[in-house]
């Protein structure tokens, strides 16, 4: 049997076993997606280095990893102060707390949920045989098209269902950490978000993903986010994953007519991050902003791969992502802007800049428009750097010291996405992670 | 105060600075003048540390100290400073924030504590002023986008605040308009005490017109072939440097 097959076997062999546990759910239209989805991606197979989408990242270390999926929810040794070592635990709002893939009420605070934001774990949906939902969803993850969300589609578990209702602004982020345990055996998780913001309504969401200190595991989530006439959605991504774990991440967004969706991916763990976004623009007058800081260092692999789709005329998007390598990290960027024959009048623009700290450091920019319609502006630039010495020599010769200067220079790099971030505690907690990582981590001085 | 003794120095092979022997003490002012390519800029470079030059021979003492060995920061905290030629571009990084750690690296060099957020700016407002630079500067990233009036004067501006001992500045007049150029004499003026020394390297002598040298150099090919008071720059002025090239030889 290839390796490939075998990696792929493994999958089909644990599908069947989850299969065994969901006997009512057989014959609901959920379980028919996950067979769909199982069937989809033994059809895709994981993709290797032919695939134009995956030159640059290479797969076979973590497929040649044994990780099994967590079927089922069993009980946790976390306490609250677990959790609260990840960050941010004095944010205001609600706190939802996964562990493993599965809610953990225990440690979540769901009284701070606002009045009009309806919240629901999609295991508790599954239970009360309440499909509604889950028939919306896959609207725009497409299974069928992306073999890590069929494997998620697959394993449909448990994740969360946020409805904010029209009208509805919803001041207090959502923070939702999604938290791996140390476990003998490396396991995969397959967490799901699904938020509908309905018209005029607006929503803060913070996605959050961590492991406990130690754990090697695998992270395959997929988040749709749907934005209805005139919704805003801040939504923020973190991803502090272990240094041996993986994370591949598929995020799917549709915009209606006078929406704004705000992106900002923060990646700054796991050996091997992949990170895809999606964004339809189907209604006019709408904006897409999707802004990115990603760190690498020893040998860790940052993957962050765009699409903005834009399907309506007078729309708005923009994509800047800036990279931070040092040692003998790996970052990719590949950005799309596809604009459609009826998108006329759009305005669209896309930056990846790199820095590079090392002479072993290296990135893959890959911009690309694709463009049908004539009358649009579009712009894409890629820059790759290192610090400049006459910068470094400039701050030396006011007093201070090489270590410092750099550590200035890497910083005021990453400031131009980072003060995008309008929330507060975000903006902080990420200049945290940035202070730790130059501090501690980074030896500029040789 | 320094003490420059047959200094010789190479960037990639070629010999730039041939010989120089100078020496400044306190509650002076020196200038460097010379033609393009004389070996003034690289002076200065060689005394604030940048580590493109190689001393192939000769010695810098500072403060008693061999400011060779010194790394740039060292230098700098122990009151070197050096106002550019051309001032860098550092986006990203704000001009409060740059001014503010260098003030306070320099005194906890010298046992003192931060200086905080309120002090800071009763201390900065005054040499704004001074500079006639608008206080929204301060917020901006460090000469992003300044004119090159205004880059010079943000050196000034720095130099005002850091309060060196030993100021060397590196063609700071070279394109500046009179009022701006008045800016910048008066800037040394005000810092010039009897323990602190200016280096003032300049390729006119319209600057030694506000800022009254106690000795005047000239730097030709390497070395310095002649020196005199303020008097020798006018007389440089009227003649030209082509002068020096014929009669620098027997001085």
């Amino acid at each position: 049997m290839a390796a490939e097959q075998k990696e792929l076997q493994k999958y089909i062999l644990d599908f069947e076993k989850f299969e065994q546990q969901v006997n009512g759910q057989n014959n609901a239209p959920v379980h028919q997606m996950r067979k769909d989805a199982i069937s989809a991606f033994k059809d895709m197979g994981f993709p290797g280095p032919k695939d134009e989408e995956w030159r640059f990242t290479n797969l076979k270390p973590m497929l040649q990893k044994d990780f099994k999926p967590v079927l089922q929810s069993v009980s946790h040794p976390l306490s609250i102060e677990d959790v609260d070592q990840f960050g941010m635990d004095d944010l205001e709002g609600a706190r939802l707390v996964f562990v493993d893939g599965f809610f953990a009420p225990d440690l979540s605070s769901e009284s701070e949920i606002e009045t009009g934001v309806q919240v629901t774990t999609m295991g508790s949906l599954l239970e009360s045989n309440n499909y509604e939902v889950i028939e919306k969803m896959a609207r725009v993850a497409h299974h069928r098209e992306e073999v890590f969300t069929a494997l998620n589609s697959a394993f449909l578990n448990d994740g969360l269902v946020i409805h904010v209702k029209d009208g509805v602004s919803g001041e207090k982020p959502i923070h939702v950490v999604f938290v791996s345990t140390k476990k003998d055996q490396h396991q995969v998780t397959f967490p799901r978000m699904y938020v509908y913001a309905g018209k005029n309504s607006s929503l803060k969401l913070i996605e959050h993903y961590v492991g406990m200190e130690e754990a090697v595991y695998f992270t395959n989530t997929v988040s749709e986010i749907w934005l209805e006439v005139n919704a805003t959605v801040d939504h923020y991504k973190i991803q502090n994953d272990t240094q041996d774990s993986y994370h591949i991440g598929n995020a799917y967004v549709y915009q209606e007519k006078d929406t704004n969706f705000n992106s900002h991916s923060l990646s700054f763990g796991a050996a091997l991050s992949r990170n895809n976004i999606y964004a339809r623009l189907d209604g006019e007058n709408s904006t897409t902003l999707l802004n990115g800081l990603y760190m690498g260092h020893r040998k860790q692999h940052a993957d962050n791969h765009l699409i903005v789709d834009h399907s309506a005329p007078h729309c708005n998007s923009h994509q800047i992502y800036r990279g931070i390598l040092a040692d003998k990290s790996h970052g990719v960027f590949s950005g799309k802007i596809l604009v459609r024959q009826d998108a006329q009048k759009t305005d669209a623009d896309q930056a990846n800049d790199a820095l590079l700290l090392s002479k072993d450091a290296q990135i893959n920019s890959k911009p690309q428009l694709e463009i049908y319609a004539d009358d649009v502006r579009c712009t894409h630039g890629a820059t790759i750097g290192e610090l400049h010495d006459d910068a470094i020599f400039y701050l030396m010769s006011r007093g201070i010291g090489k270590q410092q200067a750099h550590n200035i220079l890497t910083y005021a790099f990453a400031r131009n996405v980072i003060d995008d971030i309008k929330l507060s505690r975000v903006k902080t907690f990420v200049e945290d992670m940035l202070d730790k990582r130059l501090e501690q981590d980074i030896n500029f001085v040789k | 105060m320094l003490e420059i003794k047959n200094l010789h120095t190479a960037i990639d092979g070629n010999e730039i600075l041939r010989g120089i022997d100078l020496e400044v003490n306190k509650g002076q002012i020196h200038a460097i003048m010379g033609p393009n390519g004389s070996g003034k800029s690289t002076l200065a470079n060689v005394l604030a540390g940048k580590d493109d030059y190689e001393v192939i021979e000769g010695s810098i003492t500072y403060q008693g100290e061999d400011l060779l060995e010194m790394e740039p920061e060292d230098r700098a905290r122990n009151g070197m400073f050096l106002a550019f030629q051309y001032p860098v571009e550092i986006p990203g990084v704000s001009n409060s924030y740059l001014l503010k750690t260098a003030l306070n690296e320099i005194r906890k060099h010298q046992g003192m504590e931060e200086i905080d957020a309120a002090d800071f700016l009763a201390l900065i407002k005054d040499k704004l002023n001074s500079v006639d630079m608008d206080p929204g500067f301060m917020s901006r990233p460090v000469n992003q986008g300044f004119s090159g009036g205004e880059k010079k004067r943000n050196e000034i501006l720095q130099m005002s605040v850091l309060d060196p001992t030993l100021s060397v500045l590196d063609e700071t007049d070279s394109g500046l308009d009179i009022d701006a150029l008045k800016i910048v004499a008066n800037g040394v003026n005000r810092l010039r005490r009897d323990d602190n020394a200016f280096l003032i390297v300049t390729h006119y002598q319209r600057l030694l017109q506000y800022i009254v040298p106690d000795y005047v150099h000239v730097l030709y090919r390497g070395k310095i072939v002649k020196s005199g008071d303020k008097e020798l720059a006018f007389e440089l002025e009227e003649k030209g440097y082509d002068w020096l090239k014929n009669n620098g030889r027997e001085s």
